[in-house]
């Protein structure tokens, strides 16, 4: 049992280390990808940043926590290596598709995406309107 | 299984009330931005904090004791990761599903001023 324990510590190390990782990347240069926009003030870019990132680190590390009864049991080194290997190549690639779902974010959101994106089902999201236009007007 | 249950309560409060407080101090400029009323935003702030509060705290009692029970250590971690992992993954979806819903609340918003 003492293989399978270490197993598992190895397995939370290496893959809450590349989620932390990740985040960090995303979080410090993701304002600049966005870069500066005349309609969003840098602080809400930035807090925009942030509540994506909080979405990812909850989507990873449930992932990483969810996956780690996945699989067999490892009885000894080798077999250990291999689940090892395994179990954090699915979670690289689950990191990776968080990541780049959040590129795409931000890229919607960076300064020169100004494609048209509303209405996109104008007869569903008028009747949106008409409740919510005395409110805003 | 006491000391499960203890680590289980303990690391989902944890969670529950680290990710509420990050969520409410750099959510409020979002909302400001959403609703354009300082005012509105900072109440839904709260009632977000509170919706978040005890969704959470439901699902962590109401899964308390799903799953089995586990005696040996490393039934104990897989059961202890399988239950934080889905309640994490729970919270993500329900997240993000909000940052859907209130950036489609800005772009009506927008539009309206727009016509």
């Amino acid at each position: 049992m003492t293989v399978m324990f270490w197993t598992y510590i190895a397995y939370a190390v290496l893959c809450s280390g590349v989620t932390i990782w990740v985040g960090l990347t995303l979080k410090k240069n993701g304002p600049t990808f966005i870069g500066e926009r005349p309609d969003m003030p840098a602080e809400l870019v930035k807090s925009v940043t942030h509540l994506l990132i909080v979405g990812f680190y909850l989507m990873n590390f449930g992932a990483i926590c969810f996956a780690l009864r996945m699989g067999t049991r490892a009885t000894d080194g080798e077999t250990a290596v291999e689940l090892l290997s395994t179990k954090v190549g699915g979670i690289l690639v689950v990191i990776a598709c968080m990541h780049f779902f959040m590129l795409a974010l931000f890229t919607r959101l960076r300064k020169g995406d100004d494609r048209p994106r509303y209405p996109r089902y104008p007869e569903t999201t008028s009747v949106l309107r008409d409740r919510m236009s005395p409110a805003t007007d | 299984m006491t000391i499960a249950y203890l680590i289980y309560l303990a690391v989902m409060l944890l969670v529950t009330v680290g990710v509420g407080r990050s969520l409410f101090k750099n959510g409020r400029a979002f909302l400001v931005d959403a609703f354009g009323d300082e005012a509105l935003a900072d109440s839904v702030n709260h009632f977000l904090l509170a919706g978040f509060y005890l969704v959470n705290l439901a699902m962590v009692a109401f899964a308390l004791h799903v799953g089995g029970r586990a005696e040996k250590l490393i039934d104990v971690i897989e059961l202890l990761g399988s239950k934080i992992g889905s309640a994490l993954l729970v919270l993500g979806v329900m997240h993000l599903l909000n940052l859907f819903a209130f950036t489609m609340w800005h772009q009506i918003r927008v539009h309206n001023r727009a016509t």
